[in-house]
């Protein structure tokens, strides 16, 4: 039982925010509220609320490679769009008709993973630093973007799959044939992608993966990649190998950014290339930038706010406006985003009270 | 005369791409390579150049002017965003990528709220000449003229000016600048004016020959940042020129030999792998072949 | 203690879900009789279609503006409900959901390109709601739960290339933006070429977002048409126009999308679109008194508006059509209502009398040719008269009868894809 343990110690370490009792109470308490969210919310809202959750795995993916590891990406949401086309393409050749939900999932996983992996060994391993990353995924996703955008015609089948250009996977062939939901039937439980039971998987992975992410920064690789983040000549000089751990997180980050994609296929049973455009690599960027990227506590609640802030503006013609008034107003007020900005203003406003009160006694 | 029409009409094409891709860059880069500041809303500094052009052009004022006005507007706009904005992240590149992506936001959106849809373009000057049985436009020679003039201008500013040789001492060691008495903030502020007045001037000269809307300058933007990492910081009018050759020339030639998509597709795979061989862009490539000549 | 380093408080972040939730909570409401029918509206008034959808807004404005003002229908107001779709198609779906489930309108109309059209539609045959789509298209679609107003291939584009050959002669070059609506238009085209005896002598498919044209152009010149078929689509398309010109590059040209949308003749100095021939349904200069009168009302809600366009039109349409057939169902249930719509409405549109034809759910309008002149005035060269949308019937749908839930495409029908020969 002592690695267990071990772990579980992790989750409280200090490169993320959240050391103490009470933030464990807070967090129980939103874990609760969140389980609680059909009782109490209405078919929409818990279907929207879905769909906002499907947002984190990309946000924690872009936190996990830029607020640690230091590598922006501009093209993460090729990951997404990749892992959401990779399993629509095998879930319509599988699930509609073998029923086969796993093997799609696997293919929607492993086909961003590889990429990430080819791209990542080609550009960590040439010692390629910020911004040329930054664009050459921007050039990544643009190429699929364009790829995907012109395959409307007839002859863009994938097994039964149509490509189906901008319209959208499988919605332009005479028969449409959509991705997709998951449907597991194992022990006779059917499990369908629009019910409760979608909106729990989601909610169960989000908590999941922002609890295994907080116990992997606390790890050695942890504090490895803030290393890499802060010094990497003085990282490699300590005898790591800093290719080899960008490499590795970028694959893990690929991974989750795949999460989103799926999920959000499986939500929808709909994907376009659009999510290969540059407005959707932005968008990631400024839910992590405005948040704080070096806290994946606040990535997530910043993520959820932004998502559910930009929706809301649809109502007006305002919404980029305010989107870039934040943006522009974050970085420039609180250039480690909102939420660490304030967590860390407290913190130290305390630890000065407390310091002037001991000096008085 | 079929081989001389086609040979002219792969030239104009050639002509054509590296005007476009040399205009919507030039004040890209230098902002990059001088501050270490990426200006996402550089698209918009050009929106703002055409926007500046069409009004002045339709009240009356002569398109040369107006063009002029259309840079001059873009560059005070620029100082202003630097004195604002900018200031806070000199040399912080993802940084001032983040903001002022969000500017660039505010400013698209604005001038759709502001001055709705409808922005008249500006008819284009000169008409067109023939060679063999295609016709041509003399105004799309002449932005490449003019484009090339902006190169040249610019490497004889950093060359012999006053202002040259302090933006170049700046970029290579602001403090050492500072200490010898550069007003370094000033440089700052008159180059971020520089690459802006530049970014509206390339705007109001496409906005001759093209669409202009609120979002016109996004059409841009992802190719000028190709461009610009594509050249790298090192040395601006060498790494810009580099640039814009081999992406223009591998464009040009997949677009006429096969088809549009194929040309844009072979352009970003040639700047993967010029980013890949070169990480630092070309400019900088180059530059560490030369010290390496010198030291041999 | 290692205290300090960490961080404090936290009851604050269950502050956020609850705070959502509630947000979410507050939203509900009930129907009641005399409450307001919704209308539920998606359109781009940002991004790079709200330059062509806004008009689209104005004709709905205007069309409940008028109703409301007669005493509503069935004695309740009719209310809009506005989201901006934001030129993302992600986002109309998430609306069109927001209409159905939070909003619980009665009907929703949305999407402007086929791409966001299929994004909300699916959504609301999904949950059985009502939808319209009110702009030209590239037709096909039979379903139940579906209607348009806007025009379609067998009423644009088959009169328009006709037209064309006699006039300028049997060549021409096809420049379609590359996704379905192009690809199903530049079929259509071939297949008017068969039919009417042309030749398509070159056929270019562009990129979504490509604004660079020099390539074409040559292509253009080197085919040496007679004329040209333009599907040019987004604002990046449109600067072939302003560079063929610059060029001297121009050929007279027949276009389904540009001038009765976007409004190019006004947008461009001559002479960009001189001899831009456009079958069209309405245009803010259409040559009717009733289409006069509707500019005027439309302008009286929206002064500032550049444009009256087709999808102005369209929209007022298609809530005209709605208010009919709530009327004539007595109610606002859904299937009362799709009968109503099914029961063969007429209604006089700007244009001139439009018939719902039951079978497709798709509208018999009048077609009229325009033609850009050298001062970049429309001029009305022919009229095609009344056209109706029979080619899904002649595939044998008659959604009175069965719900056919799809869409077909030309490819699919031999007699159209035997043209296509390549």
């Amino acid at each position: 039982m002592m690695p267990l343990r071990r772990h579980l110690g992790l989750l409280v370490g200090p490169q993320e925010m959240g050391r103490t009792w009470y933030f464990w109470v807070g967090f129980v308490i939103v874990i609760g509220v969140g389980a609680a969210a059909p009782q109490y919310l209405g078919r929409f809202d818990l279907l929207n609320l879905a769909n906002f959750l499907t947002s984190i795995f990309l946000a924690l993916s872009l936190c996990l490679i830029w607020g640690f590891c230091g590598i922006l990406s501009l093209g993460q949401a090729a990951f997404l769009g990749l892992g959401g086309y990779a399993y629509g393409v095998a879930g319509i050749n599988f699930i509609e008709s073998h029923g086969n939900t796993w093997a799609a999932l696997g293919i929607g996983l492993a086909v961003p993973v590889l990429l990430a992996a080819v791209l990542g060994f080609v550009m960590f391993y040439a010692r390629l630093k910020g911004v040329y990353v930054a664009i050459l995924m921007l050039v990544v996703t643009l190429l699929f973007e364009t790829f995907l955008n012109q395959t409307a015609g007839q002859g863009w089948f994938i097994g039964e799959a149509h490509l189906g250009g901008n319209n959208g996977l499988g919605r332009f062939s005479g028969v449409i044939k959509k991705p997709p939901s998951f449907i597991f039937s194992e022990g006779g439980i059917k499990f369908l992608g629009k019910s409760y039971a979608f909106f729990y998987l989601t909610f169960g992975l989000a908590v999941l993966c922002y609890l295994g992410l907080r116990i992997l920064v606390n790890s050695k690789l942890g504090y490895v990649m803030v290393a890499i983040r802060e010094d990497p000549e003085r990282t490699e000089a300590l005898g790591y190998d800093v290719r080899l751990i960008q490499l590795i997180v970028f694959c893990i980050s690929a991974l989750l950014a795949s999460m989103s994609g799926i999920l959000y296929v499986s939500w929808g049973r709909f994907i376009t290339p659009d999510v290969f455009g540059v407005y959707n690599n932005i968008l990631p960027v400024i839910w992590v930038a405005v948040a704080g990227r070096k806290s994946l506590t606040a990535t997530v609640i910043g993520t959820l706010v932004l998502v559910w802030l930009s929706q809301r503006l649809t109502e007006t013609d305002y919404a980029f406006v305010v989107l870039g008034g934040i943006l522009l107003g974050a970085m420039m007020l609180l250039p480690e985003g909102v939420i660490t900005g304030i967590v860390d203003r407290g913190t130290a406003l305390r630890a000065r009270l407390a310091a002037r009160k001991s000096a008085r006694a | 005369m079929e081989t001389i029409s086609f040979i002219v009409g792969l030239l104009y094409q050639y002509a054509d791409t590296i005007a476009l891709l040399a205009l919507s860059a030039i004040g890209l880069i230098i902002i990059f390579g001088m501050m270490g500041v990426i200006n996402m809303a550089h698209g918009e500094m050009m929106m703002i150049g055409a926007y500046i052009t069409s009004f002045a052009h339709y009240a009356g004022i002569p398109t040369a002017l107006a063009v002029i006005l259309g840079g001059i507007g873009a560059g005070l706009a620029g100082m202003i965003i630097e004195r604002l904005v900018i200031r806070r992240f000199y040399g912080q590149l993802l940084s001032s990528l983040v903001a002022t992506w969000g500017l660039s936001l505010i400013l698209s959106q604005g001038a759709l709220l502001v001055f709705g849809q409808l922005i008249q373009s500006v008819p284009t000057p000169f008409g067109s000449f023939t060679v063999g049985e295609l016709s041509y436009s003399y105004y799309r020679m002449f932005i490449f003229l003019v484009a090339m003039a902006m190169i040249a201008g610019l490497w004889a500013l950093f060359r012999f000016t006053r202002f040259g040789v302090r933006a170049r001492a700046t970029m290579e060691n602001p403090r050492m600048a500072r200490a010898l008495g550069v007003d370094t903030s000033r440089v700052y502020a008159l180059t971020f004016g520089l690459g802006t007045m530049l970014g509206g001037f390339a705007g109001g000269l496409l906005a001759l020959t093209s669409t202009i809307g609120p979002f016109y300058g996004m059409t841009y933007t992802p190719q000028a940042f190709i461009t610009v990492v594509v050249g790298g910081g090192a040395e601006i009018v060498t790494g810009l020129l580099a640039s814009v050759l081999s992406l223009g020339a591998i464009k040009t030639i997949f677009m006429n030999q096969t088809n549009i998509l194929l040309g844009h597709v072979a352009m970003l795979v040639l700047a993967f792998v010029i980013i890949r061989l070169m990480p630092s862009g070309i400019s900088d490539w180059v530059e560490r072949r030369q010290v390496r000549v010198r030291e041999r | 203690m290692s205290r300090a380093t960490g961080f404090r408080p936290s009851w604050k972040w269950a502050v956020v879900p609850l705070a959502l939730a509630a947000a979410g909570l507050f939203s509900t409401t009930d129907a009641a009789a005399e409450d307001p029918i919704k209308i539920c509206v998606i359109d781009d008034h940002s991004g790079d279609f709200a330059l062509i959808v806004k008009p689209k807004t104005l004709g709905y404005e205007t069309a409940i503006a008028e109703i409301n003002e007669a005493g509503g229908v069935l004695g309740r107001q009719l209310e809009m409900v506005f989201y901006d779709g934001q030129s993302d198609v992600k986002r109309h779906q998430e609306l069109a959901q927001k209409c159905i489930l939070d909003d619980e309108v009665d009907v929703i109309m949305a999407g402007a390109t086929s791409s966001a059209r299929e994004a909300a539609r699916a959504v609301a045959v999904e949950n059985e709601v009502i939808y319209w789509h009110n702009n030209q298209g590239e037709g096909g679609i039979a379903d139940k739960y579906s209607f348009f107003t806007g025009p379609i291939p067998e009423q644009q584009i088959l009169t328009g290339v006709s037209y064309m050959i006699e006039k300028y002669g049997p060549k021409m070059y096809i420049l379609a933006a590359d996704y379905g609506f192009g690809q199903v238009s530049a079929l259509w085209t071939h297949a008017a070429a068969g039919l009417y005896g042309g030749e398509v002598v070159g056929e270019e498919f562009i990129p979504l977002g490509n604004s660079d044209f020099a390539a074409t152009i040559a292509n253009i010149q080197k085919a040496k048409p007679d004329f040209g078929v333009f599907y040019l689509v987004g604002g990046a398309q449109y600067n072939y126009y302003p560079q063929a010109a610059a060029a001297g590059a121009n050929i007279p040209a027949v276009s389904t999308v540009n001038v009765q949308q976007g409004y190019e003749h006004k947008r461009y100095p001559p002479p960009a679109l001189v001899d831009m021939y456009i079958p069209f349904a309405f245009v803010e200069e259409t040559p009717t008194d009733s289409a006069r009168a509707f500019v005027e009302k439309a302008r009286a809600i929206n002064p500032d508006e550049p444009y009256i366009n087709q999808m102005t039109r369209c929209a007022y349409v298609a809530i005209h059509m709605m208010a009919l057939a709530w009327e004539r169902a007595g109610t606002t249930e859904t299937q009362a209502t799709i009968a109503a719509l099914e029961s063969g409405l007429s209604f006089a549109a700007p244009e001139g009398p439009v018939f719902l034809d039951p079978a497709t759910h798709h509208l018999t309008m009048d077609i009229r040719m325009g033609r850009v002149n050298e001062n970049h005035d429309l001029e009305f060269v022919h009229d095609f008269g009344a056209i109706e949308p029979w080619w899904l019937r002649t595939l044998g749908v008659n959604l009175v009868r069965t719900d056919e839930a799809r869409q077909f495409l030309p490819w699919d029908d031999p007699r159209l894809a035997q043209y296509k020969t390549e």
